[in-house]
């Protein structure tokens, strides 16, 4: 097979790549790294374990009924989906907004996009109880089927978002194909299969680059509608909570937010256990918590508009629904997640003081928690109150608590999705090497004119 | 004077703690009372169904503050002819509405005439234990239908065994036929019509029912409450009824339609959308293919 001579960098460019590349190759794990992928694998295993016995015995052992058929295992897969347009938000959008102080986060939310959107697709496998039938989507699926619109959006988003993974990263594998010494063979000989010849040629940067330009405008669409189509699922049935025109953006804003928000954590864990506070710097963190602030604000826009207007006309069984949100069963987890998940992460990132790691790392744990909890609340209080009466069923179907299964099962697909970005990094650098050389080389031309 | 200040302190401390202590007990006991076990009331039905199936519904209910509530969740045991282990028929639990139903094929070597049931609601916490015990009479009832000039009849026919064990025709049973319809039955006998010396009952069927798309309906002959038989039911479906068919040509064109009815734009629109971001993707596969052929050209090995 032949291969493609030595890339050669201009001196300084050599230079700083080296200095960089002691920072930004990946590393071998130390013990915590191995414990914490040991912890992964665990997890995972259980988690298969118990989605075996699902398998064996079928829903049976998750508390879904008849009247909440989408439980924790669809409330998940919205939270996946929601976390994924972190891809779009700092690869696209800031890119075409032209901000470079994004390209550290570059990486890191293209591979959050890409774990969530494949757990997100598994998660809708796990709520089937014939998952064997997957297929029936395909061959049987009517495209006038919002179901059929969001089986094709995940499966593009997926693609894309791969994409914008993989190919930004081709100068960078090139340079590991040529100078990572020290790795097995099978990493040597991966490098050199996914680096596809890259030699920095002009024809080959010319390509990469109308490639990466054509997909950074592409998947922001894409990401639009992959979210507003999962609004769909909900928006287009006749259901109290659900029967809204304002679940298209009222998904999108909460997307936005807590995909920045899982970008912050991720940046946060990385500068502290991969040492890359050169990286981060206060300032990212200022940006990112400005960034998040604003994003925050749209989604209690949205949340305003969602509840005030249903709230102050209380129509049939929307005023139940409501009331069960607002003071019923379900009050004290609509607030904390009202609270605790938007409210307090504005008003401490509003101050600079909060816009530091530590302060961002603890409201970004508090702004994904409440996004996931607010997926259940979307999806299971509406379930519980359908149009058609509830009639001759037994009493625990009337109620919805997620069994030890249910929650192990859906635990796995997170500790996945984890799993994904833990092996990604320990073979892939996390912020980009040439990108970040190349910005170096273009700040240090600019200082000198 | 100090002195006797002090004493009416005293007793009027004692008297509060006197009071205090016969309220507790009195609240204590009527707590006690509260907790008592309550009495729960069942009521027993025997339905056969088709001559074959058996189903036996207990409902049961308990008097709270004056008023009837069903109790949900409780086990019911069924028992044949005798309350004990090996005459146990099942012990299905009470549903929301207070009802436990079990349903039983009787054994096909069981000629007995009269059977004896038994509905045991025991060892139940918070419950005392209550007990309903009904008879029913072996009886069948069926029926036929004939069209004759056009109009339909349905021939409802009820026996039971006579005192030498033949079934005989049976008199003077109140019998309705019904329609089954989605959510109900349709009554389309008269409610106080009874069945004459030969057990027969003969009901014209009108012609204007509409069916599913074939014309079919399912016809429900009932026997309800009889004090011997129990409750008694027969159907079967016949092509009587209108056959109703949806012209969906004629429907709006909701989406959610057949894929007949779907907007021929909203289809063009969204397989051109696909094919763009189809065509997006096999541009961007060939952009790779390219660089990777762009750096072959000029390899060293």
């Amino acid at each position: 097979m032949n291969k493609p001579a030595q890339i050669q960098y201009s001196p300084q460019m050599e230079k700083d790549l080296k200095a960089l590349s002691k920072d930004l190759l990946p590393k071998p794990f130390g013990t915590l790294g191995k414990l914490w992928v040991a912890l992964l694998l665990l997890s995972s295993l259980i988690s298969l374990i118990f989605y075996i016995h699902q398998l064996r015995d079928g829903l049976i052992i998750t508390d879904l009924r008849d009247f909440t058929p989408w439980g924790i295992y669809i409330s998940n897969f919205v939270f996946f989906v929601a976390i994924s347009l972190v891809g779009s938000l700092i690869s696209a959008i800031l890119k075409l907004s032209g901000a470079s102080w994004r390209t550290p986060m570059t990486r890191i939310s293209e591979i959050i996009a890409v774990a969530a959107i494949i757990f997100a697709a598994i998660a809708i496998i796990l709520d089937m109880g014939r998952p064997d039938r997957f297929y029936h989507l395909f061959l049987y699926g009517r495209i006038q089927s919002p179901i059929i619109w969001d089986v094709i959006v995940i499966t593009t988003y997926l693609i894309i978002s791969f994409l914008l993974l993989y190919i930004p990263m081709l100068p960078d594998l090139a340079y590991m194909r040529d100078r990572f010494q020290g790795i097995p063979k099978w990493q040597h000989k991966l490098y050199q299969v996914l680096a596809l010849n890259w030699k920095e040629t002009p024809e080959q940067k010319e390509k990469l680059n109308r490639a990466i330009y054509v997909l950074t405008v592409v998947i922001i669409p894409i990401a639009f509608a992959i979210h507003t189509v999962t609004s769909w699922l909900f928006a287009a049935t006749l259901r109290p909570g659900w029967d809204s025109t304002n679940f298209g953006p009222y998904f999108v804003s909460g997307a936005f937010m807590v995909g920045a928000a899982g970008v912050i954590t991720a940046m946060v864990v990385f500068r502290q256990f991969l040492n890359m506070k050169a990286y981060f710097t206060d300032d990212h963190f200022d940006k990112m918590g400005r960034l998040l602030v604003v994003l925050s604000f749209v989604y209690l826009y949205f949340n305003i508009n969602e509840y005030f207007i249903p709230a102050y006309k209380l129509k049939g069984i929307e005023s139940e629904h409501l009331q069960e949100l607002f003071v019923g069963n379900f009050a004290p987890l609509f607030w904390s997640v009202q609270i605790f998940g938007m409210i307090v992460p504005i008003i401490v990132l509003l101050f600079k003081k909060g816009r530091k790691p530590l302060p961002m790392l603890i409201m970004s744990i508090l702004v994904i928690l409440g996004a996931w909890f607010k997926r259940f609340l979307i999806v299971v209080p509406t379930l519980n109150h359908p149009y058609i009466p509830i009639q001759r069923v037994p009493e625990d179907w009337l109620h919805y608590y997620p069994t030890f299964q249910e929650w192990f099962i859906t635990l796995g697909t997170v500790t996945g999705a984890l799993l994904i970005i833990t092996i990604f990094i320990r073979l892939f650098p996390i912020v980009p090497l040439l990108e970040t050389a190349e910005e170096i080389k273009h700040d240090n031309t600019e200082r000198t004119a | 004077m100090k002195t006797q200040h002090i004493r009416t302190h005293t007793l009027t401390w004692i008297i509060l703690v006197a009071l205090m202590t016969v309220g507790s007990t009195v609240k204590l006991l009527a707590q006690e009372s509260t907790e008592e076990d309550k009495k729960a009331r069942i009521s027993l039905d025997f339905f056969r169904i088709k001559n074959q199936e058996q189903k036996l519904v207990a409902t049961v209910k308990t008097r709270v503050e004056g008023f009837f509530e069903n109790v949900t969740g409780v086990k019911i045991r069924f028992y044949k002819d005798e309350a004990s282990e090996e005459y146990l028929l099942g012990s299905p639990e009470t549903d929301m509405n207070g009802k436990a139903t079990l349903m039983f094929s009787p054994p096909e070597a069981d000629t007995s005439i009269w059977s004896t049931y038994i509905a045991v609601l025991e060892d139940v916490p918070g419950y005392k234990d209550a007990e309903k015990e009904i008879e029913v009479k072996k009886a069948s009832l069926e029926f036929t239908t004939e069209e004759v000039d056009s109009v339909r009849m349905v021939n409802i026919f009820v026996s039971a065994p006579d005192s030498t064990g033949n079934m005989a025709p049976v008199a003077d049973v109140n019998a309705r036929l019904f329609v089954k319809r989605l959510f109900g039955a349709l009554p389309v006998s008269d409610e106080m019509e009874f069945t004459d010396e030969e057990g027969a009952l003969s009901v014209e069927f009108p012609s204007d029912i509409p069916g599913d798309k074939d014309g079919n309906l399912l016809l429900v002959a009932r026997v309800s409450d009889h004090e011997e038989f129990g409750n008694l039911e027969f159907s079967k479906t016949v092509p009587w009824g209108q056959a109703v068919k949806f012209d969906q040509s004629k429907q709006l064109k909701e989406l959610w339609l057949s894929s007949s009815n779907t907007y021929k734009g909203f289809l063009i629109i969204v397989n051109l959308m696909l094919l763009g971001v189809v065509g997006v993707i096999v541009y961007i596969i060939r952009q790779l293919m390219q660089i990777k052929k762009l750096g072959m050209e000029g390899s060293t090995e």
